[in-house]
């Protein structure tokens, strides 16, 4: 049977709309996942959830269990235009505090919850080497600092130099309400990476804060190295130089991190006898398709300013007093990830107080401490 | 402070010393190992034909290096140029040439391809690169002006390519 021109047309006209709704539904897979906004051309939401336990062995008080962490992170990035994004990055956090931090008699105290916006950026992108942020930033201070999101470490519990302090810090300030220029240097295998900022302190507001970060990262992402260094004033102190090295490489199935940081004090201002310093190297082994991760860490700090100083008296009516020490971590531990973004750990470590510090009161403030916990990232 | 500046003389005169071991020692290495590494860059060359690099028609670029193929597909760059970004559409990672595909363009394991991205989403708030089958990534593409991807050329010699284009890949790797 032949067709006549008016069943050709048609004909024609049907193929046509058939594959403009196959080019149609073939876009809205594409773009499923994707979430509607206002003038964002694209908005992306993921982010993260946590759970941690942990024990502790203390050989001269009564030993500690707890539940001390509940975590949710929510990530929103927006495109605005092609130049223009914004990021931010919302903790939703239950979490136990520790009271009497470096005593042998350490203890959990109460739950505080709180509701922390930790990074909230406005990116402009000059090119794709050049952009400029403004906002709350996360400080490009070394490896552990700008991979700061829970799912990306192998325990909850970071290397001693990031830890949290009473508020205060002893290395450098981990974020800034400020501005920062950012530039890539592309080479022919990988990349040079700077980034200058500028921004007031979190902790005191009225204190201005200024770093650098120069660092080569290789063309997978696979080796990075760098150097930072941070200079801002303490609150009711004097001003600070921090420097840190860092490094992290990945090798097949095995990997490691390493840093290293050192801050300059003004001798005397804060009756210290020595500067601040740590360094931890933290290798790692993947086995069975990168299912299963043995980790180890080896961690120092000499804290030469005490700034872990809570109640050492039991007594909670005494003040607290400047408590210097030094001490090493040794931990080992496991992750089992039964998909790649969900995550359940488990660690021992081995907390070793060295130095003239090492005891308080006659008794020597060693311990262990277990961890267990889980994050999914999604 | 004077035990401090003392160790820190010495972490840098032992780093220095590590560095200048390394720059002497490397070259003696490399000699030896130029050889081999010859042969592995012609053994990627021979792999390299196995794969196609494919645009949409309408793209200018008629040749790409193995570095900016790489930088497109992982969203280093995302431009092609002013206002043209750059949509990579990445294979089935079910399929079973999937490692051969991210051992060769992106320089890592099949294995490691989710750990990646999900350290891109946390420090850089990138999303991964959808997936396709070859079939629906090629009509994808040919719909996408920016749209790019890697498929095995056995895939593409037995399917209609409407509006997309091959493009040459240099290997620009020493």
């Amino acid at each position: 049977m032949a067709f006549g021109a008016q069943e050709k047309n048609d004909l024609e006209a049907l193929k046509l709309k058939v594959e403009k709704l196959e080019q149609k539904l073939l876009l809205e897979d594409h773009n499923s996942g994707n979430v509607s906004s206002f003038e964002a051309q694209h908005l992306n939401i993921g982010g993260y959830f946590n759970l941690t336990g942990t024990s502790w062995n203390l050989p001269h008080s009564k030993n500690q269990y707890n539940f001390d962490e509940v975590e949710f992170g929510l990530m929103i990035r927006g495109q605005v235009n092609p130049s223009l994004s914004f990021f931010t990055h919302i903790e939703f956090e239950q979490e136990v505090q520790i009271i009497n931090n470096h005593a042998p008699f350490r203890s959990f105290q109460d739950v505080e919850t709180q509701v922390d916006p930790e990074d909230v950026i406005l990116t402009y992108d000059a090119s794709d080497d050049l952009s400029f942020s403004m906002g709350a930033l996360i400080t490009p201070f070394g490896v552990s600092n700008r991979e700061h999101f829970d799912f990306l470490r192998w325990q909850n519990e970071k290397p001693l130099a990031l830890r949290e302090n009473s508020g205060d810090f002893i290395f450098f300030d981990d974020h800034v309400m400020g501005v920062s220029v950012n530039y890539n240097y592309n080479l022919q295998r990988g990349f040079i990476e700077s980034s200058l900022y500028a921004g007031s302190s979190n902790v005191g507001a009225s204190r201005i804060v200024n770093g650098y970060r120069l660092g080569y990262r290789s063309e997978n992402g696979q080796l990075k190295v760098g150097t930072s260094m941070q200079t801002g004033q303490r609150a009711a102190h004097d001003r600070y130089y921090t420097f840190g090295f860092d490094a992290k490489v990945e090798l097949g199935a095995f990997g490691m991190r390493s840093e290293f940081f050192f801050t300059d004090l003004r001798p005397g201002v804060y009756g210290q006898d020595s500067n601040p310093m740590s360094f931890y190297f933290e290798p790692w082994y993947h086995l069975v398709h990168n299912r299963h991760v043995l980790y180890g860490r080896v961690d120092y700090l000499h804290d030469t300013i005490g700034l872990y100083k809570v109640d050492h008296d039991r007594n909670s009516a005494t003040s607290a007093i400047v408590d210097p020490v030094e001490l090493y971590e040794f931990t080992l531990g496991y992750n089992y990830l039964p998909w790649p973004y969900w995550r359940i750990s488990f660690g021992v470590t081995q907390s070793q107080y060295v130095g003239k510090h090492s005891h308080l009161n006659g008794e020597k403030r060693d311990f262990t401490s277990l961890e267990w916990g889980t994050v999914l990232s999604f | 402070m004077g035990d401090s500046i003392k160790f820190l003389r010495t972490f840098f005169f032992k780093s220095l010393l590590l560095l200048i071991s390394f720059v002497v020692v490397t070259p003696v290495a490399v000699a030896k190992d130029s050889d081999v590494a010859k042969e592995k860059a012609i053994s990627k060359k021979e792999e390299l034909k196995k794969w196609v690099v494919v645009v949409h028609a309408d793209n200018p670029i008629d040749q790409i290096t193995l570095t900016n193929l790489r930088r497109y597909l992982l969203k280093e760059n995302i431009y092609w140029s002013k206002n043209f970004q750059v949509v990579p559409i990445i294979m089935d990672s079910s399929d079973p040439r999937f490692n051969d595909f991210t051992t060769l363009f992106l320089s890592f394991s099949q294995a490691q391809y989710p750990r990646f991205w999900i350290e891109q989403k946390f420090t850089r708030g990138l999303t991964r690169p959808k997936e396709g089958d070859v079939k629906t990534t090629l009509k994808l593409i040919g719909i996408l002006k920016g749209g790019i991807s890697v498929i095995p050329e056995k895939d593409w010699n037995h399917l209609e390519r409407p509006s997309v284009k091959s493009v040459d890949i240099i290997f620009d790797e020493k």
